[in-house]
């Protein structure tokens, strides 16, 4: 059975994952931008 | 109904005009054919890789993971999340089929130059059926969902979406589809972030795990027969997906030299957490002590429970940014591969540039209607006839991995693999059940491809790629 | 006197029923389960036919309810309402699916994963 500290560290880690991931695609983009590098 | 529909209606509204605007305003520099189907071929590593997250996050991401939660449990969840593999692994074939196709279009162009007539033809045949049932499906989805969650009549909440996914798609193409992207891609991320910890605020992981245990055991269970089956057959499914399909191929087409390849890896990263942070919040349903009448609103029904009007506006504004950003491209590069396919390339191979975007920006309107038409007597198991083309897609792996590396992947291979695997895929898909399908048809037109690649006498050369482009 | 009481009742009185005609099975341990009812009503399961040991799974006003994550073997579940009346019992039976030719399949399913990615890892021959 999937014990109860997998699936903490499974839905934290997730979650926790998705936000870093939405600052990293931000930065990118504002990286981008100031570079005239965007498309 | 978890909005008012007046509410629904102003969001509508809202996000419409948004999607319309800048697709209109970033379409304004899209002169050629080139401009409006590849936005330039200099696509940036951040929009290239929000665009590819973006796509590959439809509103069976944010609505069937949470499905899949409830009904397969943890390894449900887990193997939602395997169809990442299929943006990680066309990572390195996205810089591999830059080199061999510089001046390339779309997938169809590598299998006419690569396998030749006859099996351009059956690729066709299979990725139409796929992406207009994909594309059928999603709009089949928003209205239902539109409907299920502020009382927005089926008809009006589908045309809405399908309208105006056209529009902008239509007028602003590939630019305006990766513009967008960008923006849902963040509302999706920071969405479902906030959801999973406003659901963790009223329930914890303890709590959860516990309810789980005492009612609901099969779904903590490691030896799950369903689940485990449906872990390799989603992975596979997904690479079908990701490696046939025009809307990945013109990605890779149109990101700046040397972008490919970073932009799926970091993409394929970015989806990955996505299902379980998704999917987890119907895992709390029980101990929520939120009764589901109903397995595909799972998602929405813990969400309101839990963050009430705020959520349900959430799941909303997170269902029409995943919706949105996969219409657009399922419009843009299917309508991208008839114009190159068929009008250029079988019809007419002197059109002009510009007579090319026109013809793609008709086509995207053609491609509208057609779906609006088909969706509108709202045939339920319509949206199940996905699912037939995972063995259809599953058997188009094989030749195109091998097509890509191998000289002697022949063309006797790549068509007895689709048709094999294909076929073999789609009776297992009756006969079994679709849990086995892809895995099935991916697998026979495996042996097929390796075995006419081995008996194979001839060596292709990579330079006739690039001809007749 | 009773006769014409009787006849006076609303045709639309529904009775408290489940609508599935005879006993559900499951391969997947999930299932929906729907119901009709003159109103508010509590769906009970047990393990066992003499409802011994049963818990309330849900309360309210719905008519439907999605269970999943059983393990094999027989339920059996219960309606009540709030004057005390109860439906007849429904049984579900839950056989999961081959555990053997789930896991022949997830190995097949590695192995066509594990090719790939090699053949991709691999490259061209130039």
């Amino acid at each position: 059975m999937f014990s109860s500290g997998f699936l903490t560290v499974l839905v934290y880690g997730a979650l926790v994952w998705c936000a870093i991931s939405s600052v990293a695609l931000l930065a990118m983009l504002v990286r981008d931008l100031l570079q005239g590098r965007t498309w | 109904m978890l909005l008012q529909p007046t509410t629904g209606w102003i969001l509508l509204a809202i996000f419409s005009v948004l999607w319309v605007g800048l697709g209109f305003y970033w379409g304004r520099r899209n002169k050629s054919f080139e401009d409006h189907a590849l936005a330039g071929r200099n696509i940036g590593l951040a929009l290239g890789s929000a665009t590819a997250v973006a796509t590959w996050i439809t509103s069976n991401t944010t609505m069937l993971a949470p499905q899949f939660a409830l009904e397969l449990g943890i390894w449900g969840m887990l193997a939602y999340s395997m169809a990442a593999f299929g943006l990680l692994l066309f990572a390195p074939m996205a810089g591999r089929i830059r080199t061999l196709m510089p001046n390339g279009y779309t997938s169809g162009d590598f299998f006419r130059l690569r396998y030749g007539r006859f099996a351009w033809g059956i690729f066709l045949a299979f990725t139409l059926f796929y992406s207009l049932t994909w594309l059928v499906s999603m709009a089949m989805a928003g209205g239902i969902l539109l409907n299920a969650l502020a009382g927005i009549p089926y008809v009006w909440g589908m045309s809405v979406i399908l309208g105006v996914c056209v529009l902008y798609t239509m007028r602003g193409g590939l630019v305006a589809v990766i513009g967008t992207d960008f923006i849902q891609s963040l509302i999706i991320l920071i969405g479902i972030v906030i959801v999973g910890f406003a659901v963790l605020q009223n329930v914890s992981v303890e709590e959860i795990h516990t309810n789980l245990a005492e009612s609901k055991p099969m779904l903590l269970t490691v030896l799950f027969p369903a689940a485990l089956m449906a872990i390799f057959n989603n992975l596979l499914f997904g690479l079908g997906e990701v490696f046939h399909n025009n809307v990945w191929w013109s990605r890779a087409f149109a990101f700046r030299e040397g972008v490919a390849g970073k932009a799926f890896t970091i993409a394929g990263l970015v989806w990955l957490p996505i299902p379980i942070a998704a999917g987890f919040i119907a895992l709390a349903s029980g101990a929520l002590g939120v009764g589901i009448p109903s397995s595909d609103m799972v998602g929405p029904l813990v969400i309101a429970n839990v963050l009430g009007q705020v959520g349900a506006i959430a799941v909303f504004i997170i269902v029409f940014c995943s919706l949105a950003s996969s219409i657009d491209s399922l419009l843009a590069a299917t309508s991208d591969l008839i114009t190159e396919d068929v009008y250029r390339r079988l019809l007419h191979p002197l059109a002009r540039p510009e007579t090319l975007k026109r013809v793609a920006q008709w086509i995207t309107l053609l491609l509208g209607l057609g779906t609006w038409a088909v969706c509108v007597p709202r045939i339920g198991t319509l949206a199940s006839v996905l699912f037939f083309a995972g063995p259809l897609v599953g058997s188009m792996i094989w030749p195109i991995v091998t097509g890509l590396y191998w000289r002697r992947a022949n063309s006797t291979g790549a068509i007895g693999g689709m048709l094999l695997g294909g076929g073999i895929g789609l009776i297992a898909y009756f006969q079994i059940g679709w849990y086995v399908a892809s895995t099935i048809g991916t697998a026979v037109s495996m042996v097929w491809v390796l075995a006419c690649a081995w008996l194979s006498k001839t060596q292709f050369d990579w330079a006739r790629l690039r001809e007749g482009i | 006197m009773s006769a014409a009481l009787a006849f006076a009742t609303p045709a639309s009185a529904q009775e408290l029923a489940f609508e599935a005609p005879g006993p559900l099975t499951s391969d997947t341990g999930h299932i929906l389960v729907e119901w009709q009812a003159p109103g508010s009503a509590t769906l009970v399961l047990a393990r066992n036919a003499d409802f011994s040991g049963a818990r309330p799974l849900y309360q309210g006003d719905n008519r439907a309810y999605f269970i999943s994550g059983l393990e094999g073997g027989d339920y059996f579940l219960l309606l009540r309402d709030e004057a005390g009346a109860q439906s007849a019992p429904l049984q579900v039976t839950v056989a999961h699916q081959s555990l053997q030719r789930a896991i022949w399949l997830t190995i097949i399913g590695a192995i066509i994963t594990l090719g790939i990615i090699a053949t991709i890892i691999r490259g061209a021959r130039p």
